[in-house]
């Protein structure tokens, strides 16, 4: 009897040790309180709702707002994803959650250290893109989740990864038009990495420091300015109520084409855009960071005022298209200055630099 | 006597059709510039005034170039029709403008200095132009069947997309760009001072054209007819693709690859004109292409307001069909 009390007695100690081990995660979660929803303030493509014990991620088409996926997080499992869009790897990183990335499309994108070292010891993987991947090599590696920048298609062969155990999640951060939307979407990647209240945490402060500059700024429109550039014949402008828009209305810019609408870029002619910047002060996000390269895709560049003050993001490239999505509060940091700063010094830029 | 007449009758048309057109196309641009302040810019240039740098660097520079890209590709395409003695040839369907775009994009990826100057720009182009023609030339002596020859030309053009996809995956981000951007053709990034090179060798090409007419009216009979007139085979192969390449190159190196022009126009003409007499041909190219290509920029414009248009979008919605109909007729 004394003998199969102390089996019960072990039985039990062992449950309560197990229960509170650190290093079990799925048993720590059960128990936890039950999971509440998180709560999206800005982005409009995605919602978390809960389903028991784990996170039910809800991504929603941005071109009809339909629900497009639903897909089940487990709390505690552990998540490794081929990376096909650069937020994700600085969003993963951000969290320090380098390690769940096995894959990326290409390893010259790059721009994390920590990523760049994963990559050179073999730990994370070139896939391509998604037109050119390859289902074998997916599936051999341990990847369970493929993170991609969605374009409202599905996967190619989307069917057979789930098949396979894989799953897509498209992410939608791009089409967010306010630049805390885009940011918010680090709770996806939180959830996903284990790391929810650090991602909440982190999106926080950034909305704090956001808003805060908005405010101290917000009076003064005083700069004119203009962005984009020539694609073929089209000069594509974003227009004033998409993200660039709202960030260069929120540094305290009078942008040129605030009036127009729609979330994605107005199409102009380079006559119309002449005539319409007689007197812009600045241009931004020319897609070039060396003048001569501007004007070797469009030579009449060179009769717009705003020719002598161009900003670009494109001399770091990979750190904008990395970095930039989750950090908005850096971005609008560093057009207040270009908009507003007397003695720019370029060394206080995060992402910008002028082109010469 | 009476079809001379009527060649003659045609091509004054033609001829004072021109400056009608070219006029229409000044007017159809989304900005109300009035024939004033075009004269004004030519003239009496004010850099100050918008609308005067408006009409001298972008809507004269674009007109005289839909010109001189209307009249140089459809003389090419008149050559290697004449050359190959197939109505299905023409610089863009052959590979010539292939050569010309791997030479740019080599010019372009590469980041050295020179090359990337106009002069350089021009100098490659038209090696690429030259070599390419020298290939499909060395195809030509090797398919009879004039369908086979256009495969062959679609090989170097499917060749010429790999290796070039191959210098893009090693070029930096920035100039492939600027690649991508050339690649899809444009009548609007010629400026005012670089028209001055290209109508020299357009000019170069039209005359070096009207000058072997002779020698092109023999080439039809075919060769060995051709050869036992007296006529030098070998040399007015190299000639024509010569001249071709010149007027290929130029265009291609500041404008991009424009399509179907070169295969369209000399097609439309013989449907016109219905003669192998390659004086008359050759100016009907010069004069119909520059029509052609300045009417569908001038639509191009107009619709700017409600979309903006690629040129080859409609170049190959034109020239597309054009193909189509001559490959039925030819099977048939």
């Amino acid at each position: 009897m004394r003998f199969y009390l102390l089996i019960l007695l072990g039985f039990l100690l062992g449950c309560s040790s197990s229960k509170s081990s650190p290093e079990n995660g799925e048993e720590i979660v059960s128990s936890e309180a039950p999971l509440a929803p998180i709560e999206i303030k800005y982005a409009s493509h995605f919602k978390i709702d809960t389903a028991g014990n784990h996170y039910l991620l809800q991504i929603y088409d941005p071109n009809d707002g339909k629900l497009e996926k639903e897909i089940v997080i487990k709390q505690g499992h552990d998540y490794k994803f081929i990376s096909l869009s650069a937020t994700t790897n600085g969003m993963a990183s951000i969290l320090s959650q380098q390690s769940s990335i096995v894959g990326v499309s290409n390893h010259v994108e790059l721009y994390d250290p920590t990523l760049i070292e994963l990559y050179e010891n073999n730990e994370i993987q070139e896939y391509g893109d998604k037109s050119s991947y390859s289902i074998e090599k997916i599936v051999n590696s341990e990847a369970n989740l493929i993170i991609d920048s969605g374009f409202g298609q599905e996967f190619p062969g989307e069917a057979k990864l789930k098949k396979l155990g894989v799953e897509v999640i498209p992410l939608y951060d791009w089409r967010e038009t306010h630049p805390l939307g885009k940011a918010e979407w680090i709770k996806v990647i939180g959830i996903i990495t284990g790391k929810t209240n650090e991602a909440i945490s982190f999106f926080q402060n950034v909305e704090k420091r956001y808003n805060e500059q908005i405010y101290r700024k917000h009076d003064d429109q005083s700069v004119s300015v203009l962005s984009g550039n020539l694609v073929g014949d089209i000069w594509y402008a974003p227009t004033g109520e998409s993200y660039m828009g709202k960030l260069i209305k929120d540094a305290g810019g009078k942008y040129v084409y605030q009036s127009s609408t729609g979330s994605g870029s107005v199409s102009l002619t380079m006559e119309q855009v002449l005539r319409d910047n007689k007197q812009t002060d600045i241009w931004i996000n020319p897609g070039f960071s060396e003048k001569n390269k501007i004007l070797s895709i469009n030579p009449h560049a060179k009769h717009l005022p705003c020719f002598k003050q161009v900003y670009c993001y494109s001399a770091n490239m990979n750190k904008y298209w990395e970095r930039s999505a989750a950090e908005p509060h850096l971005v609008l940091e560093d057009l207040i200055q270009i908009f507003h700063s007397n003695n720019l010094s370029e060394s206080e830029l995060n992402f910008y630099t002028e082109v010469d | 006597m009476l079809t001379e007449r009527k060649h003659t009758l045609i091509l004054i048309i033609l001829l004072v059709s021109l400056p009608v057109f070219a006029l229409l196309h000044l007017n159809s641009g989304q900005i109300d510039l009035g024939i004033g302040t075009m004269i004004d810019s030519m003239f009496s240039f004010n850099n100050e005034n918008m609308n005067e740098v408006i009409a001298r660097e972008i809507r004269i520079p674009r007109m005289l170039t839909a010109l001189l890209v209307g009249g140089s590709l459809s003389i090419g395409g008149l050559l290697m029709q004449t050359l190959f003695r197939n109505p299905l040839a023409g610089p863009y369907v052959l590979g010539i403008n292939s050569g010309s775009s791997l030479f740019v994009a080599f010019t372009i990826m590469t980041g050295v200095t020179f090359f990337q100057s106009d002069l350089g720009m021009i100098i490659n182009a038209l090696i690429g132009a030259f070599l390419f023609g020298l290939l499909i030339l060395f195809f030509a002596g090797m398919v009879r069947n004039q369908i086979s020859l256009l495969l062959v030309g679609i090989m170097l053009g499917s060749f010429t997309s790999a290796f070039i996809s191959i210098l893009e995956t090693m070029s930096h981000a920035e100039e492939l760009k600027v690649y991508m951007l050339w690649s899809l053709g444009s009548l609007q990034k010629v400026e005012f001072h670089q028209l001055g090179i290209i109508s020299l060798i357009v000019f170069l090409g039209l005359i070096g054209a009207l000058l072997i007419s002779k020698q092109l009216n023999l080439l039809v009979l075919g060769e060995r007819e051709a050869k036992s007139l007296g006529l030098n085979i070998k040399r007015i192969r190299y000639l024509i693709i010569g001249i071709t390449a010149l007027l290929t190159g130029v265009i291609t190196a500041f404008c991009g690859p424009i399509a179907f022009v070169g295969l369209a126009v000399p097609n439309m003409v013989r449907i016109l004109f219905k003669t192998q007499h390659h004086i008359v041909l050759i100016t009907a190219s010069f004069l119909l292409g520059a029509i052609f290509v300045m009417s569908v920029d001038a639509i191009l414009q107009l619709l700017e307001s409600w979309m903006v248009i690629p040129i080859n979008a409609i170049t190959s919605i034109i020239g597309a069909p054009i193909v189509v109909i001559i490959v039925f007729r030819r099977l048939r």
